[in-house]
């Protein structure tokens, strides 16, 4: 068993380099002590066996297959972004990205959100132009061109065109007769409006009347108690309700600037 | 005149004999270094010269593996020029070019723990239960051809330098092998000279036990 003072001397000795004089303290020591007289031989014997590994060479092709190496890592790098600007890069893509997805956000919940319902009692109707003579200047329907048709037989086969709406789909049921008019076209196209209250339009007697300005008017006598409307969302749906027919008595409504006319039709006949 | 033009011709004949040495100092590692990060390729192709038999030899004897070794050692100098515009010149450069050989290199023997390659002579851990090692037991046959002993003998001592744990393998080549200063080793293995006299005098304890018939 190795005493401390043994102990020291071999930690001595084994720290010491290769070839280098131990210090005289330690050659005093090995002069005496066996043991640490053999830890020394011994420890000699092993770094010079380890010392005796060398070098070893590296290949003849080592500085090529560096070279190659090295183009690969260049030609890879130069079609990626350089690691210096990589986070910079990196972060003005995901402010962008969020931007963008912001926006597009915005806009679909802007799309989404059902516009705002006026809050005119009745009935809006658009009214067309006043025109000499004839029964125009009662108001009727509006009409929208190029619209799917619907309506009475007459009106029909006389190729009129029905009532365009635009509803805006918000899922509730309308309550009776909600016949709605075209109002100001907006930016995403004609808007509608429900009113009730308003005055109803009157519909004149008279076999259905084409107008020069394509509206058409409805006898109330018409054998056919369904009004067909179509109802086109502007995205290319329509679908087509039909709404029964609505008589509101001798109440007339008349354009503004058109002077009254009346009309008058068999009796008992509304 | 003449005996003017023929002193001058003399001078002139002199001097052109003499071919004169230019002696130049060879330009230093962070100098090298330096124009590398200017592009100049030449300077990494001198440093590469200067230390590509050293750090494949020391990936070697930490690997036990030549082929694995000039992988690596080609790595190092891959990331030494990744990173040259990052190198900082306090330290030598000797030292950082060790370090990351050292890295990559104990890299290399931890995958190879995860592999899990069983040696077939077997395993037990070592005395302070750190790492376990292979067994390798002392080769005690006789000796033959005086060649033939010295390249088993090689064979033997870096047989048995692969058996170490990594933690003393490193310090005890780095010593013996390449023959560094602690304070250098110290400073590539980021840890202390205690620590680093400590490992080395642990490893040639282990290597003691093996080589017992060489001894």
């Amino acid at each position: 068993m190795r005493s401390t003072n043994c102990r020291t001397f071999q930690s001595e000795i084994d720290e010491a380099d290769l070839g280098q004089p131990f210090s005289e303290r330690v050659m005093q020591h090995i002069k005496t002590c066996g043991e640490c007289r053999a830890f020394s031989a011994e420890r000699h014997k092993l770094r010079l066996l380890v010392g005796d590994l060398g070098t070893v060479e590296a290949p003849q092709d080592f500085d090529f297959r560096l070279r190659a190496r090295l183009a690969r890592y260049r030609t890879t790098d130069k079609g990626t972004v350089a690691p210096r600007n990589l986070s910079l890069g990196v972060r003005s893509v995901a402010v962008a990205s969020v931007a963008l997805i912001i926006l597009a956000a915005a806009l679909v919940v802007k799309n989404r959100v059902p516009e705002r319902r006026e809050s005119q009692p009745g009935l809006v109707v658009k009214t067309p132009a006043p025109e000499t003579g004839g029964p125009s200047h009662a108001p009727s329907i509006v009409n929208k061109p190029n619209v799917a048709t619907a309506g009475r037989s007459k009106a029909a086969s006389n190729g009129a065109r029905a009532l365009v709406t635009q509803r805006r789909f918000t899922g509730r049921q309308p309550k009776g007769l909600q016949a709605v008019a075209t109002s100001a076209p907006t930016k995403r196209g004609t808007a509608i409006r429900e009113l009730s209250g308003s005055a109803a339009a009157v519909v004149k007697r008279e076999t259905a009347l084409v107008q020069s300005n394509g509206s058409i008017l409805m006898p109330v006598d018409s054998p056919q108690a369904f009004l067909k409307l179509s109802l086109d969302d502007g995205r290319g749906s329509a679908r087509i309700i039909s709404l029964p027919a609505v008589s509101f008595g001798s109440q007339r409504l008349v354009p503004r600037n058109a002077p009254a006319v009346f009309t008058s039709g068999p009796k008992n006949v509304w | 005149m003449n005996t003017l033009s023929s002193i001058d011709e003399l001078t002139f004949a002199a001097a052109a004999g003499l071919q004169r040495e230019v002696v130049t100092e060879p330009a230093s590692d962070h100098a090298l270094l330096e124009a590398t990060r200017t592009g100049d390729g030449d300077a990494f192709a001198e440093l590469v010269g200067r230390y590509r038999n050293q750090i494949t030899s020391y990936i070697y004897r930490m690997t036990n593996d030549y082929d694995g070794a000039v992988d690596l050692a080609q790595e190092t100098f891959v990331r030494v020029f990744r990173a040259a515009e990052r190198y900082q010149t306090s330290h030598a450069f000797s030292t950082y070019i060790y370090r990351i050989a050292t890295n990559l290199a104990i890299s290399e023997l931890r995958k190879r723990k995860r592999r899990k390659l069983v040696s077939l002579t077997g395993f037990f851990q070592s005395p302070d239960g750190a790492e376990g090692r292979e067994f390798n037991p002392a080769d005690n046959g006789p000796l033959q051809d005086v060649a033939l002993v010295d390249a088993e003998r090689r064979a033997a001592v870096q047989r048995a330098i692969g058996t170490l744990p990594e933690k003393y393998r490193g310090p005890l080549i780095l010593r013996d092998v390449e023959g560094k200063s602690y304070e250098e080793i110290a400073r590539i293995l980021d840890t202390s000279e205690g620590t680093v006299k400590s490992r080395i005098s642990r490893a040639r304890g282990f290597l003691r036990e093996k080589m017992r018939a060489y001894l």
